[in-house]
C-alpha cells in the first residue's frame, strides 16, 4: 500500500476547492443563466404554443359550429328547394294542363263553330237549290188561269174587312 | 215637311188640275221615263248635270219623250221641266213619292202600285180597293205592272205600306226556313 503524502492531499483540497470556486463564481452563473434563458424561451415556446394551440382549437370549434351552421343551412336550403321545384313542377304540370283544356275548349268551340257555319251553308245551299228548282217550276206551272186561281184563294183566306166595306 | 225641297211648286194648283185617271197615268209615265233613263244612263248625266243649260236639257227631254210609251202627258212635262229649271232633276223619284205622299194626305187619292206576274183587271183586286178605300178614307187608284219575278199573285204597295201576296214571297219563306234549319 502506499504511502499517502499530507501535503498532495492539501494540494488536492487546494485544487478542488479552487476549482469549486472557480465553477462556483465564474462558471457556474453563465451556465445557469444561459440554461434559466433557454428554460425561459422554452417555457415562452410553450406558452406560444400554448396559445396558438388555443387559438386553433377555438377556430375549430368556430368552424365546426360554422359547419354545422352551413349543413343546417344546406338542409334548409335543399329543403326550400325541393319544395320550390315542387312548387314549380305543380305549377308547370297546372298551368299545362290548363292550357291544353284550354287549347281542347278553344277546339272544340272552333269545331262546333266550323259544323254551324258548313251546316249553314249547307242550309243555304239547299235553300237555295230548292228555292230554284221551285222557282222553275212555278215558272213553268203557273200560267194566267192558275194565277186567277191563286188570287182568288189568296182572297178567301186574307182576313180582310171587305164585310165592312160592302 | 218633305215637300221643302220642292217649295217652288204649287203642289196645290197642280193637284187641283190632276184628275184621279191623270194622276195614275202621270205616276205610270214617270215611272215609264224613270225606267228610260235608268237604260240609258248618258241621257241621265246629261239631265242630272246642272251646269248644262236649262233650255237645252229641255230639248234633250223633249226628244227623249217622243220615244217613250206611255206618252208623256202635258202634267208629266211640268214636273219634268220644274225639276231641270230647279236643279232637282236628279230628284225625280223622291218628288214623285212627296207627290203620292201629297195627293193621299190632301187630296185623299191614293196610288197604289200593283205588281203581278200577269195583267190584272180592276175585277181581281175590287175587294181589295174597297177594303183600302174603307180603312183610309181615301180614293185608292190601282197602277199595274207585270213582273214575272213575282211568280203567281200579286203585291201591293203605297206611300206607307204595302200587302204582298206573291207566290214569290211565300217561295222566300220555304228559303228563310230551310236556311234558318226549322
Amino acid at each position: 500500500m502506499e504511502h499517502v503524502s499530507i501535503k498532495i492531499v492539501i494540494l488536492n483540497f487546494i485544487a478542488f476547492f479552487t476549482l469549486l470556486f472557480v465553477i462556483w463564481y465564474i462558471v457556474w452563473p453563465k451556465v445557469n443563466a444561459f440554461v434559466e434563458a433557454r428554460q425561459k424561451k422554452i417555457e415562452d415556446l410553450l406558452n406560444t404554443y400554448a396559445d396558438r394551440n388555443a387559438q386553433a382549437e377555438k377556430l375549430m370549434a368556430e368552424l365546426k359550429r360554422e359547419n354545422a351552421q352551413a349543413a343546417t343551412q344546406r338542409v334548409k336550403f335543399l329543403e326550400e328547394a325541393k319544395h320550390e321545384s315542387e312548387k314549380l313542377r305543380q305549377e308547370i304540370i297546372d298551368k299545362a294542363y290548363f292550357e291544353s283544356s284550354a287549347m281542347i275548349d278553344r277546339a272544340k268551340i272552333e269545331i262546333e263553330a266550323e259544323r254551324k257555319v258548313m251546316f249553314s251553308q249547307l242550309r243555304e245551299n239547299v235553300s237555295r237549290i230548292v228555292v230554284a228548282a221551285v222557282e222553275d217550276i212555278l215558272k213553268n206551272i203557273v200560267d194566267k188561269d192558275l194565277d186567277k186561281k191563286i188570287i182568288l184563294e189568296t182572297e178567301k183566306s186574307v182576313n180582310l174587312v171587305s164585310n165592312h166595306a160592302s | 215637311m218633305p215637300r221643302k225641297l220642292f217649295r217652288d211648286f204649287s203642289f196645290e194648283v197642280f193637284s187641283e188640275k190632276l184628275s184621279k185617271d191623270d194622276a195614275v197615268q202621270l205616276a205610270t209615265e214617270i215611272k215609264a221615263f224613270r225606267k228610260f233613263l235608268d237604260q240609258s244612263d248618258e241621257i241621265r248625266f246629261f239631265l242630272e248635270n246642272n251646269t248644262i243649260p236649262v233650255e237645252t236639257r229641255k230639248q234633250i227631254v223633249l226628244k227623249c219623250v217622243a220615244g217613250i210609251e206611255p206618252e208623256i202627258s202635258v202634267f208629266g212635262l211640268v214636273i219634268l221641266f220644274f225639276l231641270l229649271e230647279s236643279g232637282l232633276f236628279n230628284r225625280l223619284a223622291y218628288f214623285m213619292n212627296v207627290l203620292r205622299i201629297y195627293l193621299a194626305e190632301e187630296k185623299n187619292l191614293m196610288l197604289v202600285d200593283v205588281i203581278s206576274r200577269y195583267a190584272l183587271g180592276e175585277t181581281n183586286l175590287r175587294v181589295y180597293q174597297a177594303s183600302m178605300e174603307y180603312i183610309y178614307h181615301k180614293d185608292v187608284a190601282f197602277m199595274y205592272r207585270c213582273d214575272p219575278q213575282v211568280l203567281g199573285g200579286f203585291k201591293l204597295s203605297w206611300h206607307s205600306g204595302e200587302i204582298d201576296l206573291t207566290v214569290r214571297r211565300k217561295v222566300n219563306k220555304i228559303k228563310e226556313l230551310i236556311s234558318q234549319g226549322r
